[in-house]
């Protein structure tokens, strides 16, 4: 049941075959006051570089803790997670930091914008992060939130939007940074299906580019965005099937439908950002700062 | 990041928060505002007192006839009678055997009466004396002459007479020497103008008349041996001591008692002085304690907001650690919106004290001590930063999915 069953060998470069992430019996187990409730029940999976899978799962199942475990936002009770090849344990805070800053983009399903700040200021609060300066910094907010269709509500606060808005922007601030991994947690769950259709088209184009995504969804018709899909259970991975292989253009890619389509949605997020691989942890991009030797 | 992105996030983090901050920056305002002023009141009456009693005179004393009965205890049922001071005290205190540190003593004889001028009348205190009053109780001649003894000999009905006085009874520019006020019915004669001492607030030391001893028992309040009080003068205020207890020994051998026992009350004014300095310090300490409690109220309101907002902060720190935020940079942040805060808090509040300072509070004008600014300045950014940085620095060590679980 685990995906190499049905994974093609990948017939690309070698560094493109290493897996990007692995679980391996992933285990969470929360404290509801003396009772320790197991929320995930040994999760593996493996996922290459520019795959595209979609988690399922009944409500309650697990898919949002697996979802935070692989965003580096929560650590797994027991069980291993290599991202990159790297055992995630032995990142310090501050690696995590810049791996969620710079690798990761996170798409949350409760939004998570900051309430106080504008729209425009909470999608470029990751750049902030990394230091770009103010002026590129706003170009890039603002073409992020365009390509999600949002660039008329930059001043608006958070509050003064739909959930629709809301979620558009959150996928705005995940997408900005061009980050190699996107985690998107039911990112068209309060989106009408023309609005649902343009998010998925952004996520298929950057998946298209050889970006990984992985996406949690309720829906049959957006998971068939997707290149594979992985159900969960019960804290437990119950099927995994791949449609596509990992090199295959994602099947729903509607790039004719983009005025802009003729550059490539990456460049239009980020004119000359790092490449979609090995962004932080691999060796040959010194200029990245977390490489294995410093560890 | 940059200085100018910290700087630019602090900002947006104070302003995006309008009511806390303003409630943070009202807390320590208040506090250090309240120090500045309060320490400030306490410093300006110290000086006030201090200047009033330098007034007075600090080598005098005053003993002054209370009324009590004397010459120890009854013989027989009869024998008790007031005790009086009288021309033979004032004899034995000028003799420099008996009294070798006293220069001058001065009986006084006083009363109140009514001055009238032609139509203009003026309620003032009148006081019989001889020369040396003036002297003793530091008065000096803005115009005329002082009262000579050979006129307290004679009797003579003439009178110095204080500014305030002069002011009541008679025009702009006119001058009152040579002219005849009464005193009552009693006619006397102007012949010198007192300077003014200025209000010193316990009596109104411009508001008097004085005159010969004799003239006044003569004409106003009828003869007697008896004074209502003596003012000693000290040949220097270090000696005040030694000619306060002559004079003690002289008049509890007069009164037939002990020094223990004395019919009347000697104030030291160097003792007075001292025992005002050490109370106006303490009430300067006492103003400063309630000061500092009033920071310390400010300082845990500063607390109580930052932890009341504890909530939405540790959210808002979770989301920020989950796209990307180390540590630090959010310890930064805070600590740039903690100093921002109490700096602009500490500074209006100095502002504030500042100008609170200016004011006269019931009487007294404050006078600024500069410890107390630097210390209020200083303690209020000290409990701005810390309350500001320990919730945060919780908050950020919190995997950023508990934190954004936080509520
Ligand atoms: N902090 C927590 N403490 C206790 N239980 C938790 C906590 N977080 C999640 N759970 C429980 O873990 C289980 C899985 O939660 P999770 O959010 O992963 O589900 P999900 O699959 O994403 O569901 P949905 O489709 O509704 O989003 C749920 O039963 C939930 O009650
Ligand atoms: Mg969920």
């Amino acid at each position: 049941m685990t995906s190499t069953l049905t994974e093609p060998k990948a017939a690309k470069a070698a560094k493109s075959s290493k897996p990007v992430i692995v679980l391996r019996n992933i285990r969470k187990t929360y404290m509801m006051g003396h009772v320790a409730v197991e929320v995930l029940r040994g999760i593996s999976m493996t996922i290459d570089p520019g795959d595209f899978a979609a988690i399922m799962g009944a409500s309650g199942s697990g898919k949002s803790t697996t979802m935070h475990i692989i965003g580096c936002l929560d650590v797994p009770s027991r069980g291993y997670y290599w991202l990159d090849g790297i055992d995630v344990r032995s990142l310090t805070d501050e690696d995590l930091s810049k791996i969620r800053n710079r690798k990761i983009g996170f798409v949350f399903q409760s939004f998570n914008l900051i309430p106080r700040l504008s729209v425009l200021a909470n999608v470029e609060l990751p750049l902030t992060y990394q230091g770009v300066k103010k002026q590129e910094r706003r170009e890039r907010a603002v073409a992020a939130l365009s390509a999600t269709g949002m660039s008329h509500r930059l001043i608006h606060m958070p509050t003064e939007l739909s959930g629709g808005e809301q979620q558009r922007v959150a996928v705005a601030r995940a997408v900005v940074t061009n980050p190699s991994i996107l985690l998107a947690d039911e990112p068209t769950g309060n989106l009408p299906s023309h609005q649902s259709a343009e998010v998925m088209n952004i996520f298929s184009q950057l998946n298209a580019e050889g970006r990984t995504v992985i996406l949690v969804t309720h829906e049959e018709d957006i998971a068939e965005h997707a290149k594979r899909i992985i159900r969960i259970q019960d804290g437990m991975v119950v099927r995994d099937t791949r449609s596509l292989p990992v090199d295959a253009l994602p099947p729903r890619l509607d790039a004719s439908s983009k005025k802009t389509a003729s550059r490539p949605i990456s460049a239009r997020l980020a004119d000359g950002s790092s490449p979609p691989h090995g962004l932080l942890l691999n060796t040959d991009t010194p200029s990245e700062s977390i490489s294995r030797d410093s560890k | 990041m940059s200085w100018a992105d910290n700087f630019i996030i602090a900002i947006r983090g104070i302003t995006a928060n309008k009511v806390r901050s303003a409630l943070t920056v009202l807390g320590l305002l208040i506090g250090v505002s309240a120090v500045i002023i309060l320490v400030a009141v306490g410093n300006g009456s110290s000086l006030s007192v201090e200047q009033r009693i330098n007034q007075l005179g600090s080598n005098t004393l005053t003993v002054l006839n209370t009324g009590r009965f004397g010459r120890g205890p009854a013989v027989s049922g009869t024998q008790t009678q007031e005790a009086t001071l009288t021309m033979t005290d004032v004899k034995d205190m000028e003799n420099p055997n008996e009294a070798p540190d006293v220069k001058s003593v001065s009986p006084v004889v006083s009363t109140s009466e009514t001055a009238t001028y032609g139509s203009a009348s003026y309620s003032t205190s009148v006081i019989g004396s001889t020369a040396s009053y003036l002297s003793a109780e530091d008065y000096t001649l803005s115009s005329g002459n002082p009262i000579t003894n050979q006129e307290v000999t004679s009797h003579s009905r003439v009178v110095d007479i204080g500014s305030e006085v002069v002011s009541n009874l008679f025009d702009p520019g006119q001058n009152p020497i040579g002219q005849t006020i009464q005193l009552g019915s009693v006619n006397f004669q102007v012949v010198g103008v007192l300077a003014s001492k200025g209000s010193s607030g316990l009596t109104n030391e411009d508001s008097v008349v004085i005159a010969p001893y004799t003239a006044v028992q003569d004409e106003l309040t009828g003869y007697s041996q008896s004074f209502s009080e003596l003012i000693v003068q000290g040949k220097s205020s270090s000696t005040l001591n030694l000619a306060e207890s002559e004079v003690e020994s002289i008049l509890a051998a007069t009164n037939n008692t002990t020094i223990a026992n004395l019919p009347f009350n000697i104030i030291n004014q160097a003792s007075l002085l001292s025992t005002a300095k050490s109370t106006t310090s303490t009430l300067t300490v006492l103003l400063g304690a309630v000061a500092a409690i009033s920071l310390l109220v400010g300082g845990i309101g500063v607390m109580n907001i930052m932890l009341v907002t504890v909530t939405e902060r540790t959210r808002e720190i979770g989301i920020r650690k989950a796209i990307g935020a180390s540590k630090a940079a959010i310890l930064v942040q805070f600590l740039f919106e903690a100093v921002l805060l109490s700096l602009i808090g500490g500074a209006l509040g100095v502002g504030i004290g500042m100008i609170g300072t200016v004011f006269r509070i019931d009487g007294v004008r404050p006078v600024v001590a500069p410890y107390s600014i630097i210390l209020a300045f200083g303690v209020a950014v000290v409990i701005g930063v810390f309350f500001g940085l320990y919730p945060a620095n919780r908050a950020a060590s919190l995997r950023p999915i508990d934190a954004l679980r936080y509520d």
